[in-house]
């Protein structure tokens, strides 16, 4: 992996040359981190999900042989009520989350609920790795889902790399077990964008293969900390969420001529709607004022792109 | 590239399995096709071309947005140029078929094909008129053709709508009286399949009445009837079954069944029943032929082309025609529907019980099911798939022929962005209501 990386760095060097002839190697870049990944995972509430999402950042990792650092964003949780009078303190909340962390993860909480954007804004801060990827609480990785990611951000073209997830197979509610939730964001002919192949199966080979898309989903992806600072990062105009990862993308595409990739080996289940039930998912996510403000930004670059992947 | 635009909505559409069909053909001569389906929701497929959902109460007004895109794509070099749109829709969905956009600026326009059927004739000069500009007329009955040609029309031919024998294939005795236990009809259970959506046309009060007849005159009829069951514009189901005292021997299936399950039906039927007023095709009897079915249906329109091999002296009987009452015109282009006599139904049903020994049919009905299962089966897509090639080239060359200099001089200009965008202001936009809960992903 880090001859790979050497191959293609960030500067955009040129790849180095067999030993002996040719021309002079490419001097391999100095990382001044000790990480090559910050996996950013934000929670609001829902702790047991994300110990589940957490328990599989290891294996997601699989293959990768650099170190990462796992960074929790405790969103403000409040104390909850378990509804027989006992309060839960959120450090009590967050001890089997904290529990799972190794020595060089970072957890820490905000004193005010900034929503999706904010939260994962303050997270990344806290991060200095050349590679970012959010991880939603609600989402359990694949084995070597990471990997992958990283992989594909060998090809210094590639701003963001999306993933392909699936809806959980033991609990369902929004769409059927084991199929795709996500496979990356297609625009209709009224420049709406919708979950393409959403249902379908993740091996279908109009799926399954990976492609340059407008947009992906912010549930998972992976993207450079250089774009991420260049881009100013999610924009807490989208409030508690919706729309701020096609934001990202379109800056990423457009002000920085980055491509968005879906890789579908980048992968993992989707507990949707998990990451937000006794949080922002009760106060409602202005989905209806986000896209009104997603299109005021964005809509003389919307391109109906569907007749592409169906 | 293709076009073809047709009704792909999944749950019983007529025009998706023509549609699928021709798709399927065209893709094996090496045509990219892309298809743009009212109704179809994105569902999953392997299929060999392009298939975009169109939400049908908006179809017309985005679908031209879709076919100048498309248009300027293919002019760019984005994607494959457009060749021809095919449109696979009722006569009078083609006036605004006709409307699409067919030309880029320097280019010339791409030809119209209009598949369609003609339920009943005659033809009005108002649909007449509707189908006369298109560059070709395919219908998808003999029947039709013949309706095209009384209107003076010239530009009309036949398009034989291909099968699936494997799909629709015989069942054995063995097989069938299985498939029977396993839905709970007894050896002695004359049963009747009706495939048909509830509406005015399908004339189900008319096999619900005939079955009535039958049962008092002691054929132990089961009507199994796959149709749209909670229709606002059919009728009420529960109430029609008690208005002819069908009581629990009428047992309605919600239309839409996966193809195994409405081949089950098919296989331990003893006889499939139609009452239409009308039919441009009607891909059920058809089915029913292949799988062996004796079918019993309204002596009218298409269906009559169906049930002899020659209408005009009734020689060579597939199937057993239902006699018509009487004959009114209707607002549906003012074409004449033939009105099922219930009487004429139990007629028959009595006649194919009296002919049944063991569930065994007689040597003189099997004889008219053979002829109805070679004449179905003989209904190859790949001949269907020939003639619509044969009339793509035809009108491919021809547009290219007839495209005068001054129509292919000039450049196109390449478009950074190939499409129109509408701004759309929603109610909920504008605080006039709307939910803001929703699930992100």
């Amino acid at each position: 992996m880090s001859r790979r990386r050497a191959k293609s760095n960030e500067q955009g060097a040129p790849p180095a040359a067999a030993d002996g002839e040719g021309p002079v190697k490419a001097p391999k870049p100095t990382r001044l981190t000790p990480w090559l990944v910050d996996i950013i995972v934000p929670i609001y509430g829902e702790w047991a999900m994300a110990e589940k999402a957490i328990d599989s950042i290891a294996g997601g990792c699989e293959g990768l042989n650099e170190p990462y650092r796992v960074i929790v964003v405790d969103n403000a949780t409040p104390i909850w009520h378990d509804g027989q009078g006992n309060a839960l303190k959120p450090e009590e909340q967050a001890a089997g989350v904290k529990s799972r962390l190794r020595k060089e993860d970072l957890f820490f909480r905000l004193d005010l609920n900034m929503g999706f954007p904010g939260a994962l804004n303050h997270g990344v801060a806290r991060g200095s790795s050349p590679l970012i990827v959010v991880l939603t609480a609600d989402v359990i990785l694949d084995k070597g889902a990471i990997t992958n990611a990283v992989r594909a951000l060998d090809d210094p073209t590639i701003g963001v790399v999306g993933a392909l997830l699936r809806f959980p197979t033991d609990e369902s509610p929004h769409g059927p077990p084991g199929k795709v939730q996500h496979a990356g964001l297609a625009f209709n002919i009224k420049g709406d964008p919708y979950h393409i192949f959403i249902g379908w199966s993740p091996t279908n080979r109009r799926v399954n293969y990976a492609r340059k898309m407008q947009a992906v989903t912010g549930a998972l992806f992976a993207t450079r900390r250089e774009l991420w600072v260049k881009v100013g990062g999610l924009d807490a105009a989208y409030g508690s969420g919706t729309f701020e990862d096609v934001d990202y993308c379109f800056k990423v595409r457009l002000n920085f001529q980055k491509e968005v990739l879906f890789v579908p080996g980048f992968s993992g289940t989707h507990y949707v709607g998990g990451s937000i039930k006794k949080g922002a998912g009760r106060q409602g996510f202005n989905l209806a004022l986000n896209q009104t403000v997603f299109r005021g930004r964005w809509a003389r670059q919307l391109q109906w792109d569907e007749w592409r992947w169906l | 590239m293709i076009v073809l635009i047709s009704d792909l909505d999944m749950q019983g559409s007529g025009y998706m399995n023509i549609a699928i069909g021709l798709a399927k053909q065209m893709a094996e001569r090496d045509r990219k096709v892309t298809i743009l389906g009212f109704g179809y929701k994105g569902d999953e497929h392997d299929w060999p071309f392009r298939l975009i959902p169109v939400v049908t109460h908006e179809a017309w007004n985005i679908t031209p947005a879709m076919m100048q895109n498309l248009l300027v794509l293919g002019a760019t070099g984005q994607t494959e140029p457009v060749e021809a749109v095919i449109v696979a829709l009722d006569i009078p969905h083609h006036i605004r078929g006709l409307q699409l956009p067919r030309r880029v600026e320097g280019r010339a326009a791409v030809p119209y094909i209009g598949i369609f059927p003609v339920e009943s004739g005659p033809l009005s000069n108002s649909w007449a008129s509707i189908i006369q500009p298109m560059d070709s007329a395919l219908v998808i009955s003999r029947y039709g053709l013949r309706m095209m040609q009384d209107a003076r029309l010239a530009n009309g031919l036949h398009l034989p709508i291909g099968l699936d024998a494997d799909a629709w294939r015989s069942v054995t005795t063995e097989e069938r009286a299985e498939l029977r236990r396993n839905l709970g009809l007894s050896p002695d259970d004359f049963v009747v399949l009706t495939v048909a959506d509830n509406q005015e046309r399908k004339n189900l009060s008319a096999a619900a009445k005939g079955i009535s007849i039958a049962r008092s005159k002691g054929v132990p009829a089961k009507w199994l009837l796959v149709t749209r069951v909670a229709s606002h514009v059919g009728w009420n189901i529960p109430d029609l079954s008690d208005k002819y005292g069908l009581g629990d021997a009428i047992q309605p299936f919600e239309r839409g069944l996966p193809h195994g399950k409405l081949w089950i039906l098919h296989a331990v039927a003893d006889a499939f029943l139609l009452t239409s007023k009308a039919e441009g095709l009607c891909m059920p009897i058809l089915e029913a032929m292949s799988v062996g079915t004796p079918v019993v249906a309204t002596y009218c329109t298409a269906i009559m082309e169906h049930l002899f091999e020659d209408i005009e002296k009734k020689k060579g009987q597939r199937g057993f025609p239902i006699e018509v009452e009487y004959v009114h015109c209707d607002p549906w282009g003012n074409s004449d529907r033939s009105y099922a006599s219930g009487e004429s139904v139990a007629k028959n049903l009595m006649f194919l019980h009296k002919e049944q020994k063991a569930g065994i049919y007689s040597h003189r009905v099997r004889e008219i099911t053979d002829r109805a299962k070679a004449y179905a089966r003989g209904r190859t897509w790949q001949e269907c798939g020939d003639i619509l090639d044969k009339e793509l080239r035809r009108v491919i060359a021809k547009s290219k022929v007839t495209a005068s200099a001054a129509d292919v001089s000039g450049f196109i200009q390449p478009p950074t962005i190939p499409q129109q965008v509408p701004i759309l202001i929603r109610p909920e936009m504008a605080g006039l209501g709307g939910s803001d809960e929703q699930t992100p992903g």
